[in-house]
């Protein structure tokens, strides 16, 4: 049987006895673990974190696997449930930014420049000023190589939104470097 | 200016190759004749070229730990929600319980609400006996055989009046009238001055 004929038969099944069934969601979590665990590790620092997210989102998808209604593909829908999950845990950590709970970085030492999603502290840095979802558009465009036409579907956004997001997420980095002093070649 | 500003709006997306075709031309023809545009261009190429992605590495028996961490925080949430849903029904008998006891124990306790004046009716004449108060007429009432009382209200006042009196044993007589029968002002005035007059 094709995966596509078993997911829909473990849907219906899911939607039958009012949770999902166990073999069902293993499968999805195997399926979709690598893109979602892919996108969380790019957005943080470790793979505690990374993992933390990717459970929560899957556990998202077990409570409301039984009201899923097909209306798009369950990959756009797990993958559209981590971006928020992500959205999420990036407007928390903004707000602990701002209460400066976040200001001491206690793995810092453990951590070497390259852990931080492959790129330089200070991209790093910089990118954490941004919105939540300029963060996250960046993310999908510049790290995750999506599409606008995908990111606007995921984000339940306008192309044009995602584009308008993408424009201002790059001027403001723009804007922290000079601010910041940076020589680009650096970077 | 109006013009930097757009290109500069327009540049991030020119660069990753989501301009449209206009845009691109715009873009291009700007970027000839202003310097400062141009510089801004550097700048977001290198931001750009900084944001490269690496590939990601994800641990080889990630997906299989997952599965198993995911089971058992799903079985731990199966086990509260049996807890929950084991719960339901002892709190449930719980409130009952709290609410028949505060019912019962809330509910005023005095005889039923019976003014002296309303001994003549049967019903409340035994519901009096029944605590004691008229005990010996009830029985004359009973023996009588037809129900009806034949007293009248002064009778009824003496007579309640030695009841009390022939036994002292029952307490103080103002509580004992109080909780007996829930008398107007007037009907304790007048019982009241009765029992002096008996005293005496």
């Amino acid at each position: 049987m094709s995966n596509e004929r078993k997911n829909k038969k473990g849907h219906l099944k899911s939607r039958i006895i009012g949770y999902p069934d166990a073999e069902y969601f293993n499968r999805l979590v195997l399926e979709n673990q690598e893109k979602v665990y892919t996108l969380f590790r790019r957005m943080v620092a470790n793979h505690a974190d990374a993992d933390d997210l990717t459970q929560e989102t899957f556990i998202k998808v077990y409570k409301n696997l039984a009201k899923f209604r097909q209306a798009s593909s369950v990959y756009t829908w797990i993958y559209r449930i981590a971006i928020n999950t992500g959205i999420n845990y990036l407007r928390r950590k903004r707000a602990r930014q701002f209460v400066g709970l976040d200001s001491i970085d206690l793995h810092a030492e453990e951590r070497s420049p390259a852990d931080l999603r492959g790129t330089s502290s200070l991209l790093n840095q910089a990118i954490r000023n941004l919105s939540a979802r300029q963060q996250m558009v960046i993310i999908l465009r510049s790290y995750q190589g999506l599409s606008f036409k995908e990111i606007a579907r995921l984000m339940d956004s306008t192309e044009n939104a995602a584009k308008v997001n993408y424009s201002h997420a790059l001027k403001r980095l723009r804007t922290i470097f000079d601010q910041m002093g940076v020589d680009y070649e650096s970077l | 200016m109006k013009a930097c500003s757009k290109i500069k709006n327009l540049l991030p997306l020119y660069l990753s190759n989501d301009a449209t075709e206009d845009e691109c031309r715009l873009v291009t023809a700007h970027l000839d004749e202003c310097p400062a545009c141009r510089e801004y261009r550097l700048a977001l190429t290198a931001i750009n070229r900084a944001m490269k992605p690496d590939k990601v590495e994800i641990p080889a028996s990630y997906g299989a730990e997952l599965v198993v961490a995911l089971q058992e925080r799903i079985n731990h949430r199966i086990a509260r929600q049996k807890h929950f849903l084991w719960a339901i029904p002892a709190f449930t008998s719980l409130a009952a319980i709290l609410l028949i006891a505060s019912i019962t124990l809330l509910k005023p306790r005095a005889i039923p609400n019976q003014m002296l004046s309303g001994l003549l009716q049967e019903h409340a004449y035994l519901n009096l006996a029944e605590v004691g108060y008229f005990g010996e007429i009830q029985v004359d009432n009973e023996l009588s055989g037809n129900g009806n009382l034949t007293l009248s209200t002064n009778e009824l006042y003496h007579d309640a009046v030695n009841w009390i009196f022939n036994n002292p044993q029952n307490s103080d007589i103002d509580s004992y009238i109080l909780t007996t029968t829930n008398l107007s002002d007037d009907d304790y005035s007048q019982i009241i001055n009765q029992i002096k007059n008996e005293i005496l």
